[in-house]
């Protein structure tokens, strides 16, 4: 579903965000990318969505490369993706519900089946009758199930999500996850950005975690927590 | 393109104008659209007189006081033969005599006492290009019953000059407002896409085509350029002919371009101009934003 191969990004004039990393996620995965501020989490994310495009090394998504693919092929890309970045990104002239509905109306959906799968999508994070409060309304939890919203309502196969707990407290946080994990179940690849170890720590999904833009350690799909420390 | 998509993006277009247009923005695009118009018909109307000179341009050649009607026939076959030359017109000295006698019919006595007619033959000759005039002039001379060659050097010279000049000028003058227009619609729409900058990356994350997110642009650049162009072309139209007739009144032998279709004329360049320059800047300024979205 997702690798790489050695895929390495610089930024400017020498920093690595990324260094030789290569990676191969299948399909259905639930995958923790775990590492410190500035460890390349969040570019792994953006080169994985073709927001960035690396320094060297390959990337293939459902066995398309993207490391240097068109605007048309990442755009095509992105809709069998779900983002949530780490700002979320909503639009705080719109509601919760013209949040979820822009991702289906810039793909062309018919207004019927916006109107319908919006609903659907907003009641499953748990935000049935908080449709029309504005993203300066709603919590912080409230903003996040609306940015996994938007990014679910075009049914992924993989989400990539940037620390979606960040700034959350224990409970939401967990609720988010459950959110994810509930999608994973459903057969959508989930891969979460995190540093939130104690969410990790009870979870049995396999963990990368990246260190100065390294793999450092890959469970390659066992829950190998002890590791970390 | 569905139609619910169509009015997404005229909404959004429309909306654009609305937010962005400011009076300031709008008047500097007017009296730029304006002087414009003003350059495009400076240059409909040099290039009317220009035309009218080139057309009107000869050169004539005197044959020697002994030259015989064969003489004059041949030269003037040969003179018609000369590359340039796109016609003649043979005055033989009797012909030349009566056009004396009729321009200065008090002199009529005069001339008819003298002993022999002191004119000689000529032929007028038209020529495509008063550029060339020198050179069509010297392979007349060559000719053997050609006496002198004749034609406006200096005239010739300044004319070709002055309409280059004009032309010139005019067209920098073009350039330089087209430049005006597209800065100013530049920062007009750049406001939108400012105002618009999440959305426009948002879209863009959901999977979002490039053309996409630029049709509301480019129907907001094609919305200001039409509303603007219809009211300078507007103010062009209601100056053009009383300023053009009034120049007529003072050059009376000038060609000016007078009519209402020199006025369609340049208020449809105006428009062509304005679309080109109001969707280029709009396409320069997008351009700018989607390489500003990559993050490295």
């Amino acid at each position: 579903m997702i690798r790489t191969v050695h895929l390495s990004k610089v930024y400017g004039k020498g920093a690595r965000a990324l260094d030789d990393v290569s990676l191969q996620i299948n399909r259905g995965e639930f995958v923790f990318v775990m590492g410190k501020s500035g460890a390349g989490k969040s570019t792994l994310f953006w080169v994985l969505s073709g927001q960035v495009r690396p320094t060297s090394g390959s990337v293939f998504v459902n066995d398309k490369s993207i490391a240097r693919a068109t605007s048309g092929v990442i755009a095509r890309l992105r809709r069998q993706m779900g983002l949530v970045p780490q700002d979320l990104k909503l639009l705080e002239r719109r509601t919760a519900y013209e949040n979820v509905a822009f991702a289906m109306q810039v793909i062309e959906r018919p207004e019927c089946e916006i109107k319908e799968r919006v609903r659907e999508v907003l009641a499953m994070v748990g935000l049935a009758g908080r449709e029309d409060a504005y993203p300066n309304q709603l919590s912080g939890g409230e903003q996040q199930r609306v940015a996994i919203a938007r990014a679910i309502v075009n049914g992924p196969q993989i989400i990539l999500a940037d620390e979606p707990t960040g700034n959350l407290d224990s409970k939401t946080a967990e609720d988010i996850l459950k959110i994810l994990e509930r999608l994973n179940r459903k057969g959508t690849t989930v891969l979460v950005a995190t540093h939130n170890e104690s969410l990790v720590e009870s979870r049995n999904h396999r963990v990368v975690y990246l260190e100065r833009g390294r793999v450092r350690i890959d469970t390659g799909g066992r829950p190998l927590w002890g590791d970390l420390q | 393109m569905k139609l619910s998509t169509f009015r997404y993006f005229g909404a959004q277009a429309w909306s654009g104008v609305r937010r962005n247009l400011s009076p300031t923005a709008a008047l500097v695009i007017l009296i730029a659209l304006f002087t414009l118009g003003a350059f495009l018909g400076v240059i409909r109307n040099a290039e009317s007189i220009g035309a009218d000179l080139v057309q009107g341009f000869q050169v004539v050649a005197y044959l020697k006081p002994d030259a015989s009607p064969v003489d004059l026939d041949g030269a003037a076959r040969r003179i018609a033969g000369i590359s340039g030359v796109v016609g003649t017109d043979v005055r033989t000295k009797q012909m030349e005599l009566e056009r004396l006698v009729h321009q200065f019919p008090a002199y009529k006595g005069v001339i008819a006492s003298l002993p022999e007619n002191p004119l000689v033959d000529a032929i007028v000759v038209d020529i495509d290009d008063p550029e060339r005039a020198g050179v069509i002039a010297s392979l007349i001379a060559r000719i053997d019953a050609v006496d002198e060659v004749v034609y406006g050097t200096l005239a010739a010279e300044r004319l070709a000059s002055f309409a280059r000049g004009l032309r010139t000028l005019s067209l920098a003058g073009t350039v330089f407002m087209v430049v005006v227009i597209s800065l100013v619609v530049g920062s007009v729409v750049g406001l939108t896409i400012e105002y618009r900058a999440a959305e426009i990356e948002v879209a863009s994350l959901v999977g979002a085509t490039r053309w996409f997110i630029m049709w509301p642009f480019i129907i907001e650049g094609a919305i200001l350029a039409l509303m603007l162009w219809a009211v300078g072309a507007s103010a062009v139209a209601a100056l053009y002919l009383p300023v053009v007739r009034s120049f007529q009144n003072m050059m009376p032998f000038a060609a000016f371009a007078d009519s209402w279709g020199d006025v369609y004329a340049v208020s449809l360049q105006l428009l062509a101009i304005s679309f080109v320059s109001f969707e280029t800047a709009t396409l320069i300024a997008l351009r700018r934003l989607i390489t500003g979205m990559q993050k490295g």
